[in-house]
């Protein structure tokens, strides 16, 4: 190392500060000597931003939305009681002040409450002037009506003045307890509504789940060796209105239909199943669309796999009809 | 060997660019003044820099998220002695974590008595999440630390990405505790050279 290289250097270790790679007395020392010198806490500064600038080269991660969310939430529910409990806390100093007496009124005045927030302990990593604790807060202001009762007090002048200040005292208290009675219910009333929220996402999961369940268990059976479709059509369009799949081994029917007109008032649609070794179309159930046009009928029915011929859907009267006799809406084979 | 970085000159992003950082230092102020709806802002703005930190810090995303909380709660707290003049919000609120995070892992090796010997950075150089501001700031960094000889990089990265202590360090490597100082202050001094305009105090100034 040449003495070039050193050029530049304190003799404080503001590197070791920045990284928190210093002892805990090592640490004291150079905060005491850089809050005694600007030079050297510019210094410090310097190497803390160089620091937080290697924080680049950490790869960006995604917290978990739900949970990052959970955490604004506390924080923010902290942060407010924080802050109430601050102004009850000035109130009570307040209140603790009037209720000196009319004699204490110039001490009042020049008192002061604690910071409104307390630094937190410091532990040996922390960064140095960021620990400096909070300017501490002023008592609330005194009107000038208030000010113009201090004065020099006679002892039944005193008397009265405490009273009347333990009066104005506990109206205060009153008062304060009250609005700060007040916040609690309406953070717990809030905190209720979260909880019920997430009750209300727990069951809607729950209801999710349940449906995944039977989505994976519908593209099991619609991708087995044992699945056939039958695309429905009509004599306007080839593009297929529905879908009907048949697991040839287990007999069960799903048709899938959308783009479907209403039928008429009075009417319905009607499945039918046209097989080679039947001699009527066999019904497999009525349906209706729902308003975007979109039908999911299911059904059971056994039959010879290699009797099917086409499938069917036609409009009947509402209550379907034993045979067709209505207009053939779609088909398909 | 790379060419040392240009100085340049970065829009205004909250990603660290320096409006973005005046508006920062405003929601702090305000985070000051008892305004909590300003520290919902502040999280909003930092949080994923802040989570990326400590989760590479920690490789635990619960222990992260506990130090997300108690980060954003410490700068709650300590609004009022925020120093603009002294640096950005980012360095401000990133210093925090890091040293909650230090303090875990800290706890954490202690507990299970190990001491990690690697200073593994994992570089994506894909990485989908970083606009384009952050990819060329994190290149800049990337290649300040290339260009530190490699025992002063490797002592400035196992403190930052290990929270080993200058001990811990001479420990590890088996070298003399007044080498890895010398290391560390030289490999500082380097890097804060070569990020120049990067560690500028942020807009906003000396106020």
């Amino acid at each position: 190392m040449s003495d070039d290289e050193l050029t530049g250097l304190t003799d404080h270790d503001t590197a070791g500060a920045a990284l928190g790679a210093l002892s805990a007395d090592e640490l004291d020392a150079l905060r005491q000597a850089a809050a005694a010198d600007p030079r050297l806490d510019a210094e410090l500064a310097a190497s803390e931003a160089a620091v937080a600038e290697m924080g680049r080269l950490a790869p960006t991660a995604q917290i978990n939305r739900g949970r990052s969310a959970g955490i604004r939430s506390r924080l923010l529910s902290r942060a407010a009681a924080s802050r109430d409990g601050r102004s009850v806390a000035n109130r009570t100093a307040l209140a603790g002040a009037m209720s000196g007496g009319a004699g204490e009124g110039v001490r009042a005045k020049s008192a002061s409450v604690p910071a409104r927030r307390e630094p937190t302990s410091v532990s040996s990593s922390s960064p140095a002037r960021h620990d400096v604790p909070a300017p501490t807060e002023a008592i609330p202001f005194r009107s000038a009506k208030d000010r113009g009762k201090e004065r020099i007090p006679t002892t039944s002048g005193a008397i009265a003045g405490a009273w009347q200040f333990l009066a104005a005292a506990a109206v205060l208290a009153c008062i304060a307890t009250g609005t700060q009675l007040y916040r609690v219910i309406q953070q717990r009333n809030a905190l209720e509504q979260q909880v019920e929220a997430g009750r209300t996402m727990s069951a809607k999961m729950v209801a999710m789940e349940g449906a995944m369940v039977a989505k994976d268990q519908m593209i099991s059976s619609l991708t087995g060796p044992d699945m056939r479709v039958v695309n429905l059509v009509n004599y306007r369009s080839q593009d297929p209105l529905a879908r009907m799949f048949w697991d040839r081994k287990t007999h069960a029917w799903m048709m899938y239909a959308y783009h479907l007109q209403q039928p008429k008032a009075g009417r319905t649609y009607q499945v039918w199943l046209i097989a080679s070794n039947a001699p009527a179309p066999i019904s497999a159930g009525t349906f209706k669309p729902e308003a975007d046009g979109s039908a999911i009928v299911r059904a059971t029915y056994a039959m010879d796999p290699g009797a099917l011929e086409r499938v069917a859907v036609s409009e009947e009267p509402d209550g379907g009809m034993p045979a067709p006799t209505g207009p053939i809406v779609i088909a398909g084979r | 060997m790379n060419p040392p970085p240009e100085p340049q000159t970065y829009s205004s992003r909250e990603s660290g660019g320096s409006s973005g950082d005046a508006t920062s230092a405003s929601i702090v102020r305000r985070m000051a003044e008892g305004d909590e709806s300003a520290l919902g802002l502040l999280y909003d703005q930092w949080i994923q820099p802040v989570y990326s930190l400590v989760v590479q810090l920690l490789r635990d995303a619960d222990e992260a998220e506990d130090v997300v909380e108690e980060t954003f709660w410490q700068a709650w707290q300590r609004a009022a002695s925020y120093d603009v003049s002294r640096g950005t919000v980012r360095t401000w609120l990133l210093t925090i974590a890091r040293s909650r995070a230090l303090d875990r892992l800290r706890v954490r090796n202690r507990r299970r008595d190990e001491t990690p010997v690697t200073a593994d950075v994992a570089i994506d150089e894909r990485d989908p999440l970083l606009d384009l501001e952050g990819r060329e700031r994190r290149d800049l960094v990337l290649s300040a630390l290339n260009e530190l000889p490699p025992d002063q990089r490797r002592a400035l990265e196992l403190a930052y990405f290990r929270g080993l202590t200058q001990s811990e360090i001479a420990e590890t490597l088996g070298e003399p505790l007044g080498t890895i100082k010398t290391r560390m202050r030289l490999g500082m001094m380097k890097l804060r050279e070569k990020l120049g305009l990067l560690l500028d105090v942020p807009a906003g100034g000396a106020a």
